[in-house]
């Protein structure tokens, strides 16, 4: 078959469906009328969606490789805890021997202990006191009475229920986050942050308890990124994240 | 780093953008599949880079010139897609029935593609220079004629791609030599 470049340019914006509506028509009727041209076209798809398997492939090594990174990361930053719980086991040890006096000047700060002290379930500011007649206040009311009683599971499911039709989205989310972190449940507390809009309501809160939960779940660089920005934010958690990047990263 | 900046680098196949924003979305991606559709933290990095391969080569295929909300909404939207795709698979009765009744046709094409896709790896590592070069230059890292005129030392783009077009033909005209056999 004779070669023309403008031949096979035609047929790769065909397949990537790039013909304009008259073109796509003049190339319909060429494939119907040379059943060659029909034959070649056929065969340059196949050759056009084996390029963009190898493309996709190609993507997917580069992302396996950042993957493991991430593994070279996380192991490395277990590796340092580790080392450090050891240093610590040590150094406890031997001054514990020498004076028990030192024991608590010399060990390292832990990440659970470190996030017992700084955690605190947030304090209810978005509901009335009283249950208003208001149907929306009224599910606000009791949902925030659950979770002033620490009913967390009870709270939970009834943010879930507020988040289908209130316009508090941002608040409740929050509120169900913390609620997720009191019981323990630091990824789902996590994703809950997430999805709040980050410049709308309670956006020092979110950053901080985002913080606070990437220190429960070992993630050191997002959280040193979150409180670096809280610091910069001059929020009133910039005190309480200037302290635990002294903790953590000191210097 | 504004969206259409971002868009622009990916096009350009910048890979510092494309693994920062890769590594930006990466756990809040995982996290959300997990929370809200149940997806191992395994499936949901494959799921993540499925993601990723989609808006990728959306972009570099001038599919995806703009976005109107934010590139986190956007990819957790193709997220949610992909995931809706998986599970109208899965769980659709009709799909189903018609998954059952074109299981042959099915199977026949997606061999046809991993067939297509190893043929013409094979052929294009066989290829000599300058078409081997050109080919992966352009499709596979997404360079511009332009560079590649400037790369391999041609007079123009336009003398790139009348370049380009002939390698392909050599290409299909190997392979389908192979088919043929």
């Amino acid at each position: 078959m004779v070669f023309s470049a403008k031949k096979i340019e035609l047929i790769e914006r065909y397949y990537n469906e790039d013909l304009s509506p008259e073109e796509y028509e003049f190339f319909m009727e060429q494939m119907l009328k040379d059943s060659d041209f029909a034959e070649e076209v056929k065969q340059f798809n196949f050759v056009f969606s084996g390029i963009d398997k190898a493309r996709a492939n190609e993507l997917k090594n580069q992302f396996i490789s950042y993957e493991q990174q991430h593994l070279v990361e996380a192991k490395k930053s277990k590796l340092v805890n580790f080392s450090r719980f050891k240093i610590s086991l040590v150094a406890t040890f031997s001054i514990f021997i020498i004076s028990s006096a030192y024991l608590f000047l010399c060990t390292s700060p832990s990440q659970d202990l470190l996030y017992a002290d700084y955690f605190k379930p947030y304090p209810n500011v978005i509901a009335p006191v009283t249950r208003s007649l208001n149907q929306e206040s009224g599910d606000v009311f009791l949902a925030m009475n659950k979770y002033d009683t620490k009913n967390y599971t009870a709270a939970i499911s009834a943010f879930d229920e507020l988040l289908i039709h209130t316009r508090l989205q941002n608040e409740i989310l929050f509120y169900k986050a913390v609620a997720l972190m009191a019981k323990g449940s630091h990824l789902e507390a996590k994703t809950q942050l997430e999805l709040m809009n980050e410049n709308g309501e309670f956006k020092n809160q979110r950053k901080w308890y985002l913080a606070l939960v990437s220190l429960q779940l070992d993630e050191l660089q997002e959280m040193q990124t979150l409180l670096n920005d809280i610091v910069s934010d001059q929020s009133s958690y910039s005190v309480y994240a200037t302290q635990l990047l002294n903790e953590f990263f000191p210097n | 780093m504004t969206t259409k900046e971002v868009i622009e680098s990916i096009y350009n196949n910048d890979e510092k953008v494309i693994e920062s924003l890769y590594n930006k979305y990466r756990s809040h991606f995982i996290s959300w599949a997990l929370v809200e559709y149940n997806i191992s933290s395994h499936d949901s990095k494959d799921l993540f880079q499925e993601v990723m391969i989609v808006l990728v080569m959306k972009i570099q295929n001038k599919k995806i010139i703009e976005i109107s909300t934010t590139l986190k909404t956007f990819i957790f939207g193709i997220g949610k897609q992909l995931i809706r795709n998986s599970f109208k698979l899965k769980y659709n009765r009709e799909s189903r029935q018609q998954q059952y009744y074109q299981l042959s046709e099915l199977s026949d094409d997606n061999a046809e593609i991993d067939k297509g896709y190893g043929l013409v790896a094979l052929e294009l590592s066989n290829m000599k220079t300058p078409c081997r070069s050109i080919i992966q230059a352009y499709y596979l890292k997404n360079l511009s004629l332009k560079e590649i005129a400037l790369s391999l030392g041609y007079k123009s783009a336009k003398s790139v791609k009348v370049q380009k077009y002939r390698c392909l033909k050599t290409l299909k005209d190997e392979i389908f030599k192979i088919k043929v056999k």
